[in-house]
């Protein structure tokens, strides 16, 4: 469909614009898309749109903005999302137009990509506060946890000593909602930490896919330059 | 709150116990069992058990007295006449068998099909009356029927959900082992779908269960259709009764119907579990090496990175060196600021109206010509007035038609008539002719008349 589409026999780049699909929903995806969002199937028409027109939308982000269109797959479900090139940052190169993973979000990342493993023949993977207040209490790496989230550590720690922690991963778990990396089950800030991981988390595991896959040599060298 | 929460309330220490009296319930049970001890056993029995059971837990023993005090009324009693011996009540033996069928449930291996067959031999003409309705119903279906179902239902969510755990961890097993896990999932799998199929199966025995339901409900139904129209109290009174037996035996059609759309339900979920499961052993196994090979490094980079992230009052922070990551991020915001018509007060000043000349012309002239038909009128009534009086009579037709001519207003002529002959018709010495033909003089198509007089009486 997306190649039969001719305009006084000549096929241009942009009329895939002009479908009605891409009339509708184009706006909401393109806006999505930029600010950082992978999109899977939940969201049906941006989905669509997606698997509609996924070359016609490769060429029109990879020309206009120097990014490239990503597919990823994970068994038979499929989600989008747009990164950089290899060889720098298209039109986004202006700090404005990036965002930095922050420590917390990094830390929480790998802390969510690791659950995700963990429940990798589960469907939906749930997690609620009490997973990750296992992970940092009684899981393999609980002594680093505690340090990290709580400055020392110790056999319990008071509701007041968490409020902090606890504040910092709902934020994140905000922030990973807007990329589409999870989905919250309750709404409301006083309400329990209760989510759904996603698929497009292994975007977050892609970031930093040459790291664990030679996490030797990575080791070497980060050592190397810290000293 | 009512008594059974309050009886809960005070009791509830007695009759759930805590892990370390539990456990002194359990190997009390094991050994009575095993025949090491009796089943009226002695206090030194206790006491071993309460040492046995303690074994893996760290802390002090703890003190018989302390426990026994607790555990004899609910759990442990005195045998008849036998005040120095113990032995377990029958809620204790209950409370072992409710948790070892909840974590080794007998329906794994039990026919669902056999038994569920044997409910669904429910006949319709079996029933008389809506107390064998209802009792079916009671004692058959909701403690018998559904509570096999449930429990069923019950053992497959379990082993579902322990064989996704279990499976969960196979990821960080070497390879040998995994490939040993996954080899024995594919049996757990193949057994999972057999035992949905037997759920399913019994699922199509409900048709048959349904129709004899209905049957029964059909039954109160045409008794109560063919019922006549109620008159007498009696009357009233036993067709009221057929109501409430065809609404009640609705109602149970209703919560049978019911329950099998939840078993439905909840077997389509676990169904969606399993398959899930599957269709990930089965990716996982082509590729299985570089999978639990990167399951490993990726726990060795998260330590790693928690090792090098360090607390602050702040916050985390991580040292320079260590990768960060960055993602394409462009925020949209339209800065929507209202629209004001003026940021000053608008005073409200009174506007004078602008007078239109040719509109007051034609107005004063539309007057004017009033006043001068009225005027006019006025002279003419009193002129015919006269013309009465002294004449004795007036043919008015003609008048009417020289008024006509001479005002060339017609509201003028009508007027005059209409007071004339209002005047005559209520004044006592006058009285009125009138003859149905018109008048000769036609110069004025649009208007006849028909011949009209006025003459004095007398």
């Amino acid at each position: 469909m997306e190649n039969e589409d001719f305009t006084e026999g000549v096929r241009t780049s942009f009329s895939f614009l002009s479908e009605s699909l891409a009339q509708e929903y184009f706006a909401d995806l393109n806006i999505e898309l930029l600010r950082g969002r992978h999109v899977t199937n939940d969201q049906y028409y941006l989905f669509q749109l997606l698997t509609q027109f996924q070359k016609d939308l490769s060429h029109y982000y990879q020309s206009l903005y120097g990014l490239e269109l990503v597919e990823g797959i994970v068994g038979e479900r499929r989600f989008y999302y747009l990164d950089f090139p290899e060889e720098g940052r298209g039109r986004l190169n202006t700090n404005s137009r990036s965002k930095d993973l922050t420590v917390i979000q990094t830390v929480y990342g790998l802390m969510l990509l690791d659950m995700f493993y963990d429940r990798y023949f589960e469907n939906p993977k749930e997690i609620r506060f009490k997973d990750i207040e296992y992970k940092v209490m009684q899981g393999e790496n609980s002594t680093l946890y505690k340090k990290l989230l709580f400055g020392e550590v110790r056999e319990s720690y008071s509701n007041l000593e968490w409020t902090n922690p606890i504040k910092s991963i709902k934020s994140v778990i905000r922030d990973f909602e807007k990329l589409g990396w999870v989905k919250k089950q309750s709404n409301g800030d006083g309400e329990e930490i209760h989510f759904i991981i996603k698929e497009p988390i292994l975007r977050f595991q892609r970031l930093y896919e040459k790291e664990i896959d030679s996490f030797e040599e990575f080791v070497e060298t980060y050592k190397q330059q810290k000293s | 709150m009512s008594q059974l929460l309050k009886n809960v309330n005070e009791l509830y220490k007695n009759l759930i116990l805590t892990k370390e009296q539990g456990m002194i319930i359990f190997v009390l049970h094991r050994r009575v069992k095993d025949k090491e001890i009796p089943r009226y056993f002695s206090y030194r029995d206790i006491e071993r058990a309460i040492s046995e059971a303690s074994d893996n837990e760290p802390g002090a023993l703890p003190q018989t007295e302390r426990i026994l005090k607790v555990l004899l009324h609910y759990f442990i009693e005195h045998p008849p006449r036998q005040r120095n011996k113990f032995m377990l009540t029958d809620y204790a033996v209950k409370f072992i068998e409710l948790i070892r069928d909840k974590l080794d449930s007998p329906y794994k291996r039990f026919p669902l099909r056999k038994t569920f067959e044997q409910y669904a031999q429910f006949k319709a003409d079996s029933i008389e009356n809506i107390n064998d309705f209802r009792g079916w119903y009671e004692r058959g279906f909701h403690k018998a029927t559904k509570q096999t179902i449930l429990d069923h239902l019950d053992a497959l969510k379990d082993e579902v959900n322990a064989s996704i755990g279990e499976l969960n961890s196979i990821l960080n097993q070497d390879f040998e082992k995994a490939i040993e896990i996954a080899e024995k999932f594919t049996t757990v799998f193949n057994r999972i779908g057999e035992k949905t199929e037997e759920i399913k199966d019994t699922l199509r025995l409900e048709n048959v269960l349904d129709q004899e339901v209905q049957s029964v409900v059909d039954m109160y139904y045409k008794r109560l259709e063919s019922y006549k129209h109620p008159e007498s109290e009696g009357e009233k009174q036993e067709f009221y009764s057929i109501k409430s037996e065809y609404e009640e035996a609705l109602r149970i059609k209703k919560s049978v119907s019911d329950f099998f759309l939840r078993v439905d339900e909840r077997l389509a979920q676990l169904t969606e579990k399993a398959l899930f499961a599957s269709s990930q052993l089965k990716n996982l196994q082509n590729n299985f090496r570089s999978h639990s090979r990167f399951r490993i490094h990726l726990k060795r980079f998260l330590e790693f990175t928690l090792k090098e992230a360090v607390f602050t009052k702040d916050g985390s922070t991580l040292p320079e060196k260590f990768p960060r990551k960055s993602i394409p991020h462009e925020e949209f915001k339209f800065i929507n600021v209202p629209y004001y018509d003026s940021f000053i007060t608008q005073q409200n000043e009174v506007i004078p109206a602008v007078i239109d000349e040719e509109y007051a012309k034609q107005e004063n002239l539309k007057v004017e010509r009033e006043l001068l038909r009225q005027e006019n009128s006025a002279k003419l009534v009193k002129k015919y007035k006269n013309i009465i009086r002294e004449q004795k009579e007036l043919d008015f037709t003609d008048h009417f038609y020289k008024i006509l001519r001479e005002e060339e207003d017609t509201e003028i002529a009508l007027n005059v008539g209409f007071e004339l002959f209002q005047f005559a018709n209520s004044h006592p010495d006058y009285k009125i002719n009138i003859r149905k033909e018109f008048p000769s003089e036609r110069n004025f198509e649009n208007i006849w008349t028909w011949r009209m007089k006025i003459l004095q009486k007398g």
